[in-house]
């Protein structure tokens, strides 16, 4: 143990004189030099003025496409269709270059997107002249359907009971405000038939909780009460669900007999039965949805 | 209160003894650092791993499997807006060391987490960091002095009573690649500096400076970089040339035999082995280094000729035990290939080698410890994605495993998930290399979610045997401290600080910490109280049991 006391004769000395000097000064006595982060990783990066995805060569773009599934396709999909992230898929065009470029190096604040450090200016403009390239659907972003008759099946399926669109519907299942532009319509398509495939995760977020959402769980308490609902989260020592209603139901795992995560199900029923054409319209209608903004 | 009081006295004390030096912040000896969370004084915590023998293991026991569910929270520093901490605290005489992204340091009174002074160097506008995330580990104490690794590679030297920066030297160059985020290691005059940017084709090393200048005293090149340098044949076609085996974890030192041990990266390129043919010596090795000269006494190569970018950078720890009736001087490493070894640290022979996380590569380790590995076909990397266990992140990864000398047994934090290797195209061009997990030979999908799970094992450290299992939600990143009140400390993914019962697994205590933890628990006392520390997110958490 230390013996001595750190707050020592030398210590109250040197705190003496330096008091003495921010009196004499009238300026602070500390660190200056050392502002919090030093340096890199803190300042903003700042868009370019010309914009470095004009004539950039074929090489370039193909090292933007390598760049772009190291640092970016656990989120978006390595093919940028989206996952954890929205599909980036237009994204270029919807942004601008210099919105995209911004968006890698100072990320978007309030969302999961932080800066991708392994990507410094050269790479992320590298990996700008990629998306860029992806302005031309490939064949998963085409889509066939009526949004207007979309509309109307998702209204008449009970969609709504679940799911919610600008403030209406249901907390079951997410929230679809913005689904156009988080999925691809392959993705939706996919999930209309086989809704527990590619389960979502829970709102986002960073790090915590991730892909721990719509689980169909049952517990059962050592006193043998049953409980159903999708999982919001768990941990180690804790489990929370949400049942049909909305209501949230926390217990802590000492106090249960069972858990059973039926990995695999949903709440959401499968839209099998629906014709390819109605799914396509559904898909075309959610495919609208781009966002409160 | 107490505070005040102290301070009351110390003024009384300024008065009668002025001339004397008696109150100054003890200065860091050798001596301390061989004896570092141990007797006489096992309140201070003075070297990244613990002790020099990377155990982890803090003889005090204050704070004990009977009395750890009265645990709170004695106070927290938070850092702001600078990232998560990774960083293992320091303690020597009641100051705390700690690190945060991506190269500073902050000293605090250890008993309040009141700041002292902060140090952060200036770093190029355009720093190369490839294949790993701007962060510090932790810091180096030696005489006065307080030794960082900076993200740009250079060795820093501080004043530890200002904070003040004595001198600064290059360690590599930052523009080829080279980055470094490990804590370095003092012994005895020397300070032992690895290097990361593995990714990125840089030639790892490890470097010996003088504490007193940072005069560079010796350099280990852990891959070759001649045609005739040993290991040369171990690369087909002179592959040697794309580097890696780099030293980017802190390792261990015997104070006995003057050897310092140290594991190494992966070779380059990563997943993309078919341009470097062979064992590619001496990456994902365990090297043991002369720590006079550099020259290496031997070496134990885990992984020959790796795919999957399980490095060989784990802590190896050292420990004596009876091994066939026989007390043996022993080296233990869980590696990221997810096989526990144990090595004898004076030869390197191989004694034990088993898996302690789920694996699908190799049918198991040969009498020499080699690997038997399935068929290629089976377990490498491919265009569309091979499923082998361990997942590129390993069985373990950076953080720290433990050992209790108490129990005998290892503790580690293991890693169970598989992943989808996918072999790419592999361009290197040293410093020029593209993405984490892109370019430089390829990558691979995680699994997420419930399939991503992590698990408190303990090991018999002699044999390997799982003598019990914690199992957590999540993928944890935290290792693992043990001490002699019977307990073990971790964390889960989901922010939850836990103490378990170092002989059966029990859990004691918990406390939700609001953030993921990713860094290494230690423990330290001052004036007679013992914490325990950690961080969560941005925040450096600090425990003790009210006495008041």
């Amino acid at each position: 143990m230390s013996k001595l006391n750190w707050v020592g004769a030398a210590g109250m000395l040197a705190l003496a004189v330096a008091w003495g000097a921010v009196q004499l000064s009238g300026l602070p006595a500390v660190h200056a030099q050392e502002g919090p982060g030093g340096g890199a990783g803190q300042e903003t990066h700042a868009a370019a003025k010309t914009d470095p995805t004009e004539n950039m060569t074929p090489a370039e773009i193909q090292m933007g496409k390598l760049n772009f599934q190291g640092s970016c396709g656990e989120c978006h999909g390595v093919d940028a269709s989206g996952g954890v992230g929205p599909n980036l898929h237009g994204v270029v065009q919807k942004l601008g270059t210099q919105g995209v470029f911004s968006a890698i190096r100072n990320g978007i604040p309030g969302t999961a997107m932080a800066p991708v450090s392994s990507l410094n200016d050269k790479r992320a403009w590298q990996v700008v002249g990629y998306l860029k390239t992806l302005h031309a659907a490939p064949g998963s972003m085409t889509v066939s359907g009526d949004p207007a008759a979309g509309k109307e099946l998702y209204e008449k399926n009970g969609c709504t009971m679940c799911h919610e669109i600008d403030g209406k519907g249901g907390a079951v299942g997410p929230a679809l405000t913005g689904i156009g532009s988080m999925r691809s319509p392959a993705y939706l398509q996919e999930v209309l038939v086989n809704p527990a495939k590619n389960p979502p995760p829970d709102p986002a977020v960073p790090d915590r909780r991730m892909w721990t959402g719509y689980v169909l769980t049952k517990v059962v308490t050592k006193d043998g009460k049953t409980f159903i609902g999708s999982r919001v989260n768990e941990d180690t020592f804790v489990i929370t669900l949400r049942d049909m209603a909305g209501n949230y139901h926390t217990f802590y795992k000492k106090n249960l007999q069972s858990i059973d995560k039926q990995i695999g199900k949903s709440f959401m029923p499968s839209f099998s039965h629906l014709s390819e054409t109605q799914r396509n319209d559904l898909v075309a209608y959610l495919m609208t949805l781009k966002g409160a903004q | 209160m107490k505070i005040v009081r102290r301070m009351v006295i110390s003024v009384g004390a300024l008065a009668l003894l002025l001339p004397a030096a008696c109150f100054a912040q003890k200065p860091v000896t050798f001596e301390d650092i061989v004896h570092s969370a141990a007797a006489p004084d096992p309140g201070n915590w003075l070297t990244y791993g613990g002790n020099l023998a990377a155990q982890r293991f803090s003889e005090l026991k204050q704070i004990n499997a009977d009395n750890v569910k009265s645990l709170k929270v004695a106070w927290v520093y938070q850092l702001g807006g600078r990232g998560v901490i990774e960083s293992v605290p320091l303690v020597n005489d009641g100051i705390m060391y700690v690190t945060a992204p991506p190269s500073t340091v902050v000293a605090l009174d250890a008993r309040t987490g009141k700041e002292l002074w902060q140090f952060s160097p200036e770093l190029p506008r355009d720093l190369v960091t490839i294949g790993l995330f701007p962060t510090n580990r932790g810091v180096a104490l030696l005489g006065n002095n307080v030794y960082l690794n900076t993200i740009d590679a250079h060795l820093v030297c501080l004043d530890a009573k200002t904070g003040r920066e004595k001198w600064s030297v290059e360690v590599a160059d930052n523009k080829k690649g080279f980055a470094d985020t490990g804590a370095p290691l003092a012994i005895n005059g020397k300070i032992i500096v690895g290097v990361g940017g593995g990714e990125a084709g840089a030639h790892g090393f490890l470097s010996a400076f003088d504490a007193k200048d940072g005069k560079l005293l010796w350099r280990l090149y852990t891959v070759p970089r001649s045609p005739e340098d040993p290991g040369a044949n171990t690369w087909a076609n002179g592959s040697w040339i794309n580097g890696g085996g780099t030293t980017w974890n802190t390792g261990s030192y015997d104070p006995e035999t003057n050897t310092i041990y140290w594991g190494t990266g992966n070779p380059a390129p990563d997943w993309n082995g078919t341009g470097r043919m062979g064992d590619n010596l001496f990456t994902c090795s365990l090297l043991a280094i002369d720590a006079n000269t550099g020259k290496m006494k031997w070496y134990f190569q885990f992984t020959p000729h790796e795919v999957h970018d399980w490095d060989s950078s784990e802590p190896p720890i050292l420990f004596d035990a009876k091994v066939d009736g026989q007390m043996r001087k022993l080296v233990a490493l869980a590696n990221r290939n997810a096989f526990y070894y144990v090595l004898d640290r004076t030869t390197g022979k191989f004694i034990t080698g088993v898996p302690f996380a789920k694996q699908t590569w190799a049918k198991g380790l040969d009498k020499n410890g080699r690997p038997i590995k399935y068929p290629a076909k089976d377990i490498d990397p491919s265009p569309e994605g091979t499923l082998v266990y361990p997942s590129l992140t390993g069985g373990v990864n950076w953080t720290s495993p433990c050992y209790s000398p108490l129990t005998g047994l290892f503790y580690v934090n293991a890693r169970d998930a598989g992943a989808w290797y996918i072999q790419g195209e592999a361009k290197m061009a040293p410093g020029n290399s593209v993405g984490v997990v892109g370019g430089g030979g390829g990558g691979g999908r995680f699994m997420m979610g419930d399939q991503d799970t992590t698990t408190i094992r303990a090991l018999d450290a002699v044999t390997g045997k799982r003598v019990w299992q914690f199992p957590m939600t999540g993928d944890s990143w935290t290792g693992v401290l043990a001490t002699a009140g019977n307990l073990v400390f971790s964390a889960d993914a989901e922010g939850n600080f836990f103490a378990l019962n170092a002989t059966n697994g029990d859990p004691l205590w918990h406390l939700e910490l609001g953030s993921a933890l990713r860094s290494n628990p230690m423990t330290y006392a001052v004036d007679g109280r013992q914490y325990i520390a950690d961080s969560s997110g941005n925040s450096l958490f600090v425990f003790d049991i009210p006495q008041d």
